[in-house]
């Protein structure tokens, strides 16, 4: 009996995460072996911090079966080629993380050891003329044509939380989802086990389940209210625990200028914090996440609200956290998914992505009843590997700085960082490389724009880059850029591009913005 | 009659780029054998907006003065240059390009020039250009860099356009790094017995004494003085005028001559703007005719005032004269048209450096000074007057009067020569070489009537394929080569920091 196959799912909360999985495991197993039920509550908010995501998302969608034009209509998304971060070396200071790697790899030795060696003998500082999509958001142009001999732009997508959710439930729902409305009072648990059994709503309706999915948010209600899985606390090394968030009209305040929608997300350093901007179809949402022992939420709000070009469109809202994760994201027959299993600031846009990773590792380790131990540590294990490689290249933002302008940038600057963080550093400062290993979320790449741009300067590279001659890295560097600037020549604004092909109707444009 | 002093005291007194080069010329050369050099620098003549033309052997120069490529072109806005264009002086004939470095390689011995005469008579309708490396790449605004696997085919080097203001202030500062002494003057004159100065008044009333001088004043020759030969005849122009136009995209590899109704109108391309300069006679068009005639032919919107004035071509007779030597436009003045001035500064300082005396018994090393320097001179001199004389634009009383003008009998020469068997006759002390000639001999519509019997030793299928690899090789080449733009962007773009 122990050793039947899981029949009945049961996902606990229906913000981002929870849709997403009701709609994956809908997707992915069929509702003919299997029950799914979401159960959500009305009235209680969801976070949705997310809104923009990374290119890994396509495999979603992929997988899915997501007309990709519908999805951004439907989602009022934008195209996302990387994130700008502005001030985080110094104040005036700014350089783009782009999704996609520089140049191409040459005889055997990186890119980026060629481009050292280019740049130490007094090439052009910027090495983001040799990234397709650092060019493109700088120019405000996005396409996903492909050439003959070019690969597609890589990009994600911005998109309005709240309709991506309402958009999967709808997908979910088509495929036999069935959604509980009720607020959960009650979690049943096996009196040996301590498995659980069921959720009790207020209503009084008992819902069972041999899988549990927590997606209840920060709370935890069945992995850390009812499991007590436990927490670990990462404030040390990210201090940020507040961010207050509001969205905003595309148009200037006072001109009524529209700017081009750009097709990335910006991340501005501030006194105490950061700020992301993001822009969506219909609006733009903007968030300020800063630590409370640096400045008061009021300011924060203020501050924030200040720096709008366009008009606020809400009040400002407050969130609160603790950067760290789950002990255990997998607990007996419970699997944590999205902010119950763990917070990690947005500034890479990671939220969603860890989502993702999460249930997809769950799909494909699908455990029967008896729930293998040796499973649930794999996963736990695979889940913390990626956890705390985020947090090492979230951590790294902060710390690789030359800003000591305010207390918490100082504080930032001068603190402790992980052993695994530090060895990292010192590679990257002895010879350009981060040690990335190949199942790492973030690559080589984005070790490489992150650290430079924030000043972290190699002081080597590969002696393979030396083997030619100078004269041939010239051309080959100047022959790299002139065929990305042909590359760009051929692709459109991004303004037009969704136009011509994703647009959202008017009406629900401004359904959406109120 | 007194023993001959030594030389220990050079004065430099002039102005813009020719000072100042000048004084990083002699002082990399003789700085450390004792010799002091003082320059006394005049109120400059250049403006802002001024482009200056270099020619590639100033590379070289630049090289042993130590001065970093990339970092000169950031600080001038600096455009590379594969060649010159030349548009409308063949009628309709099409425009046509010299480009620096070589055409095509030898056959069988013979050169490739003598291959092309005789492919020409057997109905090859290829421009000889078009077997140029350099020319291919400058036609798509591409640029390369010479290495050793073109070498073989193709000595290409390359010229600059740069900001001629700026280019000044970096030989200046250069030349102020190496200690070179440095007072300033509104005016200077100087004090002579017989032909040689004693001392410089300033306009202030300081003296300065030195051993030897160098009249970098200009086309006045504060210094030098003595007679000047004038070519007006051949380039009948009298006045020229400078703009700063805005920049080409996308950044052209060449400079370009423009052959108008009675003049020339020159554009050479910098980063940030493209300077032109048309030459015209006075008795034509006012100087706001000449304005709107260049930005129309130009079709490019003006960023600067324009400034106009005299253009008087011709060189001073005795450029050493006593113990004063002038140098750049206070030795010569150039027409515009294949950018020579820069490069004739240069000619003059190396034939300096060659005689430089040891003490004040120099009245030979003058004598030959200015033997070289006039060969020198008039040879860059011929070249240009050559786009006058063979220019095909009928019916157009100005350039028919060019065509039909005498020209220097060494000239005359040469083309004779080139007409009947496609020889090139080089003088002594020339700059532009064999395949220079032959580019705008051809270009101009000239085509000999033979060619070297040594061509006949190859059989012809060997010479069509052998023509047919060396216009692949080309394309191919220019396939792999980066965009102009791109090139300097990464490697010499102004802002970068």
């Amino acid at each position: 009996m122990n050793n039947a196959a899981i029949r009945n799912i049961v996902i606990v909360g229906g913000g981002t995460s929870g849709w997403m999985a009701a709609a994956l495991f809908a997707r992915s197993l069929g509702l003919v072996n299997y029950t799914i039920t979401l159960v959500e509550s009305e009235d209680i908010g969801t976070v949705g911090v997310g809104e923009a995501t990374i290119p890994p998302i396509g495999f979603f969608n992929r997988a899915l079966g997501l007309d990709e034009d519908i999805f951004v209509k439907e989602t009022q998304a934008t195209f996302k080629l990387g994130i700008e971060f502005v001030d985080w070396k110094t104040p005036g200071s700014r350089y783009i993380h782009p999704f996609g790697s520089y140049g191409v790899d040459m005889d055997g030795a990186s890119f980026h050891d060629f481009w050292l060696r280019y740049w130490r003998d007094g090439g052009n500082p910027d090495i983001g003329l040799f990234n397709i999509e650092t060019m493109a958001a700088k120019a405000n142009r996005f396409g996903r044509a492909r050439g003959a001999n070019t690969p597609m732009l890589n990009y994600a997508f911005q998109f309005d939380a709240g309709l991506y959710a309402a958009f999967l439930r709808r997908y979910a729902e088509a495929r036999g989802v069935v959604r509980k409305e009720g607020r959960i009072v009650r979690v049943e648990q096996h009196a040996e086990s301590g498995f659980v059994e069921a959720v009790v709503c207020e209503d009084g309706s008992r819902i069972v389940g041999d899988l549990f999915l927590d997606c209840s948010g920060f709370r935890g209600l069945l992995i850390e209210q009812t499991l007590k899985a436990g927490y670990e606390d990462w404030s040390a090394w990210l201090p940020c625990d507040r961010a207050v968030a509001v969205p905003s009209e595309h148009s200037h305040l006072e001109t009524g200028e529209m700017a081009p929608i750009p097709p990335y997300t910006r991340a501005t350093a501030r006194g105490a914090g950061w700020q992301w901007r993001i822009p969506l179809q219909h609006r733009v949402g903007n968030g300020y996440v800063f630590c409370s022992r640096f400045i008061h939420e009021d300011q924060a709000c203020e501050q924030l609200v200040g720096s709008l070009n366009g008009r606020a469109l809400k009040d400002p809202k407050i969130l609160r956290f603790t950067t760290g994760h789950r002990r255990r994201m997998w607990d007996k027959n419970v699997v944590a998914l999205g902010l119950a299993s763990g917070f990690l600031e947005p500034l890479e846009s990671t939220s969603i992505h860890l989502a993702q990773l999460g249930m997809s590792r769950l799909l494909s380790m699908m455990p029967k009843r008896e729930f293998n131990p040796t499973i649930i540590r794999q996963y736990n294990d695979m889940m913390l590997f990626d956890y705390v490689n985020v947090k090492d290249f979230l951590i790294a933002h902060y710390k690789v700085t030359e800003r000591e302008d305010t207390p918490f940038w100082r504080h930032c600057r001068h603190m402790d960082i992980p052993d695994s963080l530090k060895a990292r550093l010192e590679i990257f400062a002895e010879q350009g490389h981060a040690s990335v290993v190949s199942t790492e979320l973030f690559k080589e790449s984005s070790w490489f724009a992150v650290l430079f741009g924030q000043g972290l300067q190699p002081r080597d590279y590969s002696p393979i880059a030396d083997a030619i001659s100078l004269n041939d890295l010239k051309q080959r560097m100047a022959k790299l850029r002139t065929d990305l600037q042909d590359r760009l020549r051929a692709l459109p604004q991004h303004d037009a591009y969704i136009a011509a092909h994703c647009q959202a109707s008017a009406t629900d444009m401004e359904r959406a913005r109120t | 009659m007194k023993s001959p002093r030594p030389i220990r005291k050079v004065v430099i007194a002039g102005r813009d780029i020719a000072v100042w080069l000048s004084a990083n010329v002699l002082m990399r050369a003789l700085g450390d054998t004792g010799l002091t050099v003082e320059v006394v620098e005049m109120p400059g003549y250049l403006r802002s907006h001024d482009v200056i033309g270099a020619l590639p052997p100033l590379q070289g120069l630049h090289h042993l003065l130590g001065i970093d490529e990339h970092e000169l072109l950031k600080a001038v806005s600096g455009a590379y240059s594969l060649g010159q264009r030349y548009v409308n002086f063949a009628g309709s004939r099409p425009s046509f390009f010299r480009a620096y470095g070589a055409h095509g390689a030898p056959i069988g011995g013979a050169p490739f020039l003598q291959h092309y005469i005789q492919a020409r008579h057997k109905g090859l309708k290829v421009a000889f250009e078009d077997f140029s490396l350099a020319a291919s790449a400058a036609k798509q605004g591409r640029f390369f860099v010479p290495d050793a696997t073109l070498s073989a085919f193709h000595d290409s080097q390359y010229g600059y356009h740069m900001n001629a203001l700026v280019y000044a202030q970096v030989l200046k500062n250069a030349a102020l790094r190496q200690g070179v002494a440095h007072i300033r003057a509104h005016d200077v004159s100087a004090e002579r017995r017989d032909d040689y100065i004693t001392y410089l008044t300033l306009s202030d009333g300081r003296r300065i004494d030195g051993d030897f001088f160098i009249d970098a004043s200009g086309a006045d020759g504060r210094l030098i003085g003595g007679e000047t030969d004038s070519w007006s005849a051949w380039f009948p122009d009298n006045r020229i005028l400078t703009v700063a136009a805005e920049k080409l995209t996308p950044l052209p590899t060449h400079a370009q001559a423009i052959a108008l109704q009675g003049g020339v109108l020159h554009m050479a391309a910098t980063q940030d703007a493209t300077g032109l300069a048309h030459v015209y006679h006075a008795d034509d068009m006012d100087d706001q005719q000449a304005l709107d005639l260049a930005i129309t032919i130009a079709n490019l919107r003006p960023v600067s005032q324009a400034t106009a004035g005299p253009l008087q071509v011709g060189r001073r007779r005795k450029p050493w004269r006593g113990n004063v030597v002038a140098l750049g436009e206070a030795a010569c003045v150039f027409h515009p048209i294949d950018q020579v001035s820069l490069h004739a500064l240069h000619l003059g300082l190396v034939h300096l450096l060659s005689l430089f005396p040891l003490n004040s018994a120099f009245e030979s090393d003058a004598e030959e000074y200015n033997r070289l320097t006039q060969e020198a001179y008039e040879g860059l001199r011929n070249y240009q007057i050559s786009h006058f004389k063979l220019n095909r634009n009928l019916d157009q009383p100005y350039w028919d009067g060019a065509r039909n003008m005498p020209i220097p009998p060494e000239l005359q020469m040469k083309i004779d020569l080139f007409k009947a068997c496609g020889r090139i006759l080089m003088f002594d002390e020339e700059t532009f070489e064999e395949e220079d000639w032959a580019s705008i001999f051809f270009g101009h519509g000239l085509l000999p009537e033979r060619w070297d019997r040594m061509c006949e030793r190859t059989p012809q299928e060997v010479v069509i394929n052998q023509f047919r690899q060396m216009l692949g090789f080309i394309r191919e080449q220019v396939e792999g080569m980066s965009s102009h733009e791109a090139y300097i962007e990464i490697y010499a773009a102004r802002n970068f920091v």
